[in-house]
């Protein structure tokens, strides 16, 4: 591949060689970074050839906040929190980068510590819960072995604390719902038992992995509900994964958006509303249905399909489906754009200078949102 | 669930009254004239007859069968003749409830061949059972927690071996080399339990390895397949998530509920063989109700062979009625509909 | 003939006869031959291991060699027997067992008299009387519950028939006829006295078959006394026989040795497990380890053990001639077999050699021209009319001579089996070389009910069959399979399955019954073996089937008693110690 970094800053030199200075959008440089996410690859080796799920995503995260992590499927946001979890250990999957949780980077400690961590420090809220839940043994059986797993409780105790979780997530009759097992429960009564299961140790980071996707719109809001007084009362930092903006719009304080195993845009939440900076946040707030549109045209969906992980094209890897390459000064299909600052606290990653993007933001996009 | 298992019970004796009725139809309706085996070389036509009233045989189909049913209820003499009983009593055989027959062949009633015969096939099944369980399921575990390298190669490996090799052609192996050219074990006879558990279990270590042989290799298989389902549920990634350690997720997650096809395969499975392990029975010489229905084949014992089909569907149609109702106490989302 | 029975033979040169025709790896070489009693201990167990079931041990129902050799050796002793032997090939003798002697014959040979010895007892100190044998065999009479054993009483004693053919005495049970049976049998004090029929001049031979032994009225139970052994010989049974299983046989006290001089009893305890499959049992017996080493069999090695007992069980096995000749019958009434020269050129034809190779070799099956068996002493040895192989050739020539055209289609029908079909297949492309063209009909299912049956006389020209002889007079070979009188009826051939029905044949059947000198009679009989394969061509005997037995290292004194049974015969077998 030919060298066309002749006209380059500095700063930009440097992040064309792949090394991503420590940036964040965290306003203070003292409020410690309670998780910090270090240049992750996750890639798993299959019989076509190298998949790379993860390709070089970081992000910060302070105590008591939220991260919103937006994508399609495939692009990467489950992994990149299972590689959180450390649930690729014992895969196939190749994962390098550091992640640091307080002080202690998670990738490199052993499978043992790591284990000790699960369920306590950090835990993870899955999106199916029917399918999530052990179908043989009771909720309360289920609750009452998170606990077990990292103290030594008597039965007795153990089962008082679940009753009282159950009861903290909003299930009506928890003392009897204790007996009862997964299948007996509504779908959004499921979710809740199982964020009680997450949360009885009161971990310090929790991982929401698109939790309202299986569930209905007005049950949807109800857990949101829950998870956002549950953080207030318990002080969890939490990580939440979605394909929904508007469950973003919620509840996140920061977002990521990921596309094509990277992140393309990384901004607080407002931010990211009101000033997009990539097309392809452009396309989501677009194809997004909103109720305050009084318009009745039609969604703009965001044409083509996800990008081949295996096989990436070079350059961008939105381009293909890009609206607006002409734009751009660099050949997006050849030269691949760095993740850069646009605006304070507020990266993304495109050829199209800064302005430019805002321009067709509020001529273009705008209007039709 | 209580009126699911009334049903139950009652298509189990629907399908045993079949059953039987169809044996009894086969046979002594068929071609074959059963009195003929009881006649020596100097038989005349009638010395035949006169065979074939004594045990009955002249009667009606439906005759004998309706006799086999009420003796099955409160019990029949043999000969079941009226003069004979008045002038020499001591010439009748009095057989009581469930009286499952007479064979002239052994010259005793069939409770008591069965009585004899039934403890020898349950010490061989259960044995077996207890082995193959183990290694079937433990092996399978293994296989399955080490998908793709070597030790899932060599256990499937010998699992496939283990299934292709005939049984009697184990059996027979074993009991030429170890028992009888190389003297490691005693020649198997059997030994009841109740007189001395140890020569019991060691007359019947090589039967017992020989039945688990087959059984062993398909569950290896069988708990290698599930295993590897159930590991790939969400639940395990779940219990991961919790922080529960690796044996305890293998055994409480992912292992129970492998089991549950497996436990209803194993029921089935011991239920037919409790009806008797015909090869392995032969090949050790036995005396088990395997060996017994052979037994009855080669000598055209006709109430012999009714009872042995009787006996063996029960085992089997109980077994599966068992093992269905077990199914709604193991897996909590089976509804069992009356 | 579907069931094994006995040969029994008496003094002659049979032995030798035996030994000239046989192969050589007959019975001379194998087997111990040094006198029991010089090594003869008392004591030890001996084991008797068996794949075949014992199907009766009453002794009115007992029909198959081994368990008449069995029982009588053990606990059912009769009026005559036969003496145990030293060797494979020496013929035992006919001697008095209960009774003082051979018996007496009267009337030409209608009338015979037994007297029982002194000091006979049951297993509980009773006597055993004379009624006590006129009740057992009146047992035979009852054939509705009394089954299985031999007819010969009913055929033989002077009592009327009824219009349907049975007997007008119905046994013991039924009481019809009790009169006409008690003056057929008459008791005073010790002595029996048999009135028959017919003249029966070896009837003294008949009686060596337990049918004809006693029976305690008192411990009868009809079909249930079948596996309830009541003892007056040297063993009793321990507890209880189970059948299909075996049971154990301990010394009867109340036996006393000075009134037998066959049985000698070493052996203190024996023991019977008939639960095995003839290769298993084999590899055990070959094998001898522990409890085998004192073990002896009466089932004929299986073709798998056969390699392995030369090697395996050298000095302690014996290969013998079985009971069993097996034969060709022509069919007389077929358009083909009408015809005498058709018949000769047919037996001409027939090789002998592949039936033997087919079978399993020359320790399997041994080439035959007669009827009767070799261990007999009415055995002619009538000699083969061109080897073993026959002269196809010739008989191709025959034919012609005799205005055939060939190739003449016969059809031939055999009891089939995969061996079976091998020897055929041999045999007729021997056939086939002589200018038949063979059709064969193999079938297993009533293989004797159906070439009885009048359909096959249409159908078959030639069939396969079996036989050996009840006991070891020849009178139990000849007139079943020959006499046409006592065999075809409308109903279809009886036993002579070809249909051989000559008067002047017949007549000379009749005039042998008469002769009282045993010797001469035997020879009468092998006489008319000879006319029978050699001038009518009414059977072509094949082969004798080779038995070959293995016992154990520590059993001494087993020796196949030849003429009696063809098996081991017990009476003199002790344990080493």
């Amino acid at each position: 591949m030919d060298d066309v970094r002749d006209d380059l800053t500095v700063a930009e030199t440097l992040e064309s060689r792949g090394t991503r200075v420590d940036r964040t959008p965290a306003t203070s440089v003292s409020s410690k970074k309670f998780l910090r996410v270090n240049d992750l690859h996750v890639s798993f080796p299959t019989d076509d050839g190298l998949v790379k799920a993860v390709d070089g995503v970081s992000f910060d995260l302070e105590k008591g906040q939220t991260l919103g992590i937006v994508g399609e499927s495939g692009s990467g946001k489950s992994v990149t929190s299972l590689a959180i979890m450390g649930l690729h250990r014992g895969t196939r999957a190749h994962v390098s980068g550091e992640i640091w949780l307080d002080d202690e980077n998670l990738l490199a400690v052993s499978d043992e510590e790591l284990r000790s961590l699960r369920g306590r420090k950090l835990a993870m809220i899955f999106q199916d819960p029917l399918s999530a839940l052990h179908p043989y043994y009771t909720i309360g059986t289920q609750l009452t072995e998170a606990i077990q797993v990292h103290e030594k409780v008597s039965k007795k105790d153990a089962r008082t604390r679940v009753v009282d979780m159950l009861a903290r997530v909003g299930i009506p009759n928890p003392d009897k719902r204790y007996d009862q097992y997964p299948h007996e429960f509504s779908g959004g009564m499921r979710q809740r038992a199982m964020i009680g299961m997450a949360l009885i140790n009161n971990p310090e980071l929790l991982i929401a992995d698109e939790p309202t996707t299986a569930l209905d719109v007005t049950v949807q809001a109800q857990i949101l509900d829950l998870m956002r007084d549950l953080q207030a009362e318990f002080g969890s930092t939490i990580i939440m994964i979605t394909h929904d903006l508007g469950v973003v719009a919620e509840i996140a304080n920061d977002v990521l958006v990921m596309y094509g195993g990277r992140c393309v845009e990384y901004a607080e939440v407002d931010d990211l509303f009101h000033q997009p900076d990539h097309p392809y946040t452009w396309g989501l707030l677009s194809s997004m249905p909103r109720l305050d549109r009084v318009k009745l045209d039609r969604l703009v969906p965001v044409a083509g399909n996800p990008p081949s992980l295996i096989n990436v094209p070079p350059g961008c890897a939105f381009s293909p489906r890009c609206a607006f390459t002409e734009f751009s000064p660099r050949p997006c299909n050849v030269d691949e754009p760095q993740l850069l600052e646009s605006y304070p606290k507020h990266d993304s990653r495109c050829h199209i200078p800064v302005p430019k993007r805002a321009e067709i933001f509020a001529e273009r996009v705008a209007p039709k949102l | 669930m209580f009126y699911y298992i009334v049903r139950r019970v009652l298509s189990v004796v629907v399908m045993l009254f079949l059953i039987t009725g169809t044996t009894f139809l086969l046979f002594f309706a068929g071609p074959t004239d059963p009195a003929r085996y009881t006649c020596a070389r100097n038989c005349t036509p009638a010395i035949l007859e006169g065979n074939r009233k004594a045990l009955g045989y002249d009667q009606p189909v439906y005759v004998q069968y309706g006799k086999f049913i009420s003796g099955l209820f409160v019990g029949r003499d043999f000969p079941d003749n009226a003069e004979l009983r008045a002038s020499h009593p001591e010439q009748i055989v009095h057989c009581p409830a469930p009286c499952m027959g007479y064979s002239p062949t052994n010259n005793q009633t069939i409770n008591t061949m069965v009585a004899t015969a039934w403890p020898v096939s349950l010490s061989i099944a259960i044995g077996a059972f207890v082995i193959w369980m183990v290694v079937g399921v433990g092996g399978g575990v293994l296989a399955a927690l080490n998908r793709g390298r070597w030790p899932d190669r060599v256990i499937v490996g010998s699992a496939l071996i283990g299934f292709s090799v005939p049984t009697f052609f184990i059996g027979l192996i074993l009991l030429t080399f170890p028992a009888i050219k190389w003297g490691w074990v005693p020649i198997p006879h059997y030994s009841p339990f109740t007189k001395n558990p140890l020569t019991w279990a060691i007359n019947l270590i090589l039967p017992w390895l020989t039945l688990a042989c087959i059984f062993a290799a398909s569950y290896i298989r069988l708990t290698r397949a599930y295993m590897i389902e159930t590991m790939s549920e969400d639940y395990i990634r779940t219990a991961m998530a919790k922080g529960q350690t690796r044996w305890r997720i293998i055994l409480r997650h992912g292992l129970r509920a492998a089991l549950t096809p497996i436990v209803t395969a194993a029921g089935l499975d011991l239920g037919g063989l409790l009806g008797g392990a015909i090869i392995t029975e032969s090949v050790f010489s036995m005396q088990g109700l395997g060996w017994t229905a052979v037994n009855s084949v080669k000598n055209m014992d006709l109430p012999v062979i009714v009872a042995m089909v009787l006996i063996v569907s029960t085992f089997i149609v109980v077994a599966n009625m068992l093992v269905d109702i077990a199914y709604g106490f193991i897996d909590p989302r089976v509804k069992l509909v009356g | 003939m579907k069931r094994r029975t006995f040969v029994a033979g008496v003094a002659g040169t049979a032995g030798l006869a035996l030994s000239a025709a046989a192969c050589s790896s007959s019975t001379a070489t194998s087997g111990s031959s040094t006198p029991a009693a010089a090594a003869a201990v008392k004591g030890g167990t001996l084991n008797i291991l068996m794949s075949t079931q014992t199907e009766h041990w009453d002794p009115q129902r007992v029909y198959v060699g081994v368990n008449i050799e069995a029982g009588n050796r053990l606990f059912t002793r009769t009026l005559t027997t036969w003496t145990a032997t030293t060797s494979d090939t020496e013929v035992p003798k006919l001697v008095g067992d209960m009774a003082t002697d051979t018996g007496t014959v009267t009337d030409s040979g209608k009338t015979w008299k037994f007297t029982l010895k002194d000091g006979l007892k049951w297993q509980d100190g009773k006597p055993v009387t004379a009624d006590d044998v006129k009740y057992g065999i009146s047992r035979t009479f009852a054939t509705d519950v009394i089954t299985g054993g031999p007819n010969y009483a009913i055929a033989f004693f002077d009592i009327p028939s009824d219009a349907d053919g049975t007997s007008s005495y119905k046994g013991p049970y039924a009481k019809t006829g009790q009169d006409l049976y008690d003056k057929a049998v008459t008791v005073s004090g010790n002595t029996i006295t048999f009135k028959l029929k017919q003249p029966v001049n070896d009837f003294n031979n008949t009686v060596t078959m337990t049918a004809f032994a006693a029976f305690k009225a008192t411990k009868d139970l009809g079909d249930k006394s079948n596996f309830d052994i009541w003892s007056n010989g040297p063993y009793q049974l321990d507890g209880t026989w189970t059948a299909q299983k075996g049971g154990s046989f301990v010394r009867n006290t109340n036996w006393d040795q000075a009134t037998d001089t066959v049985r000698k009893a070493y052996p203190d305890k024996i023991t019977w497990d008939e639960s095995l499959t003839a290769e298993t049992m084999y590899e055990r017996l070959i094998a001898d380890q522990g409890d085998d080493q004192t073990a002896i069999t009466f089932d004929p090695a299986p073709v798998t053990a056969l390699p392995n007992v030369e090697s395996g069980a050298a000095g302690r096995n014996s290969i013998v001639a079985s009971p069993y000749t097996r034969y060709l019958t022509p069919n007389f009434k077929s358009k083909v077999m009408s015809n005498a020269k058709a018949r000769e050129a047919f037996a001409l034809a027939t090789d002998r050699s592949a039936y033997v190779t087919a079978s399993g070799g020359p320790s399997v099956a041994l080439p035959t021209n007669s009827l009767i068996n070799p261990a007999l002493p009415a055995f002619p040895n009538t000699p083969l009319p061109a080897g073993d192989k026959g002269d196809q050739a010739k008989a191709k020539q025959m034919l012609q001579d005799a205005g055939f055209t060939l190739p003449v289609k016969i059809t031939v029908a055999y009891r089939k089996s995969e061996t079976a079909d091998k020897i055929f297949s041999g045999l007729k492309t021997a056939w086939d070389a002589a200018g038949f063209d063979t059709q064969l009909d193999g079938f297993s299912a009533k293989y004797y009910a159906t070439i009885q049956s009048p359909a096959s006389a249409t159908k078959y020209d030639a069939m396969w069959a079996g036989w050996g002889a009840d006991y070891p007079s020849a009178s139990t070979d000849i007139p079943p399979l020959l006499d046409s009188r006592i065999n075809i009826t409308a109903g279809g051939s009886g036993q002579d399955y070809g249909y051989f029905d000559n008067a002047d044949f017949n007549k000379a059947i009749d005039a042998t019954n008469l002769i009282a000198d045993q010797t001469a009679r035997e020879k009468a009989w092998g006489d008319l073996d000879t006319q029978a394969v050699t001038k009518y061509f009414a059977v072509i005997p094949l082969i004798v089937d080779k038995f070959v037995f293995v016992h154990g290292s520590k059993v001494v004194g087993a020796f196949v008693n030849g003429a009696y049974t063809g098996y081991y015969d017990p009476a003199t077998v002790s344990i080493k110690s």
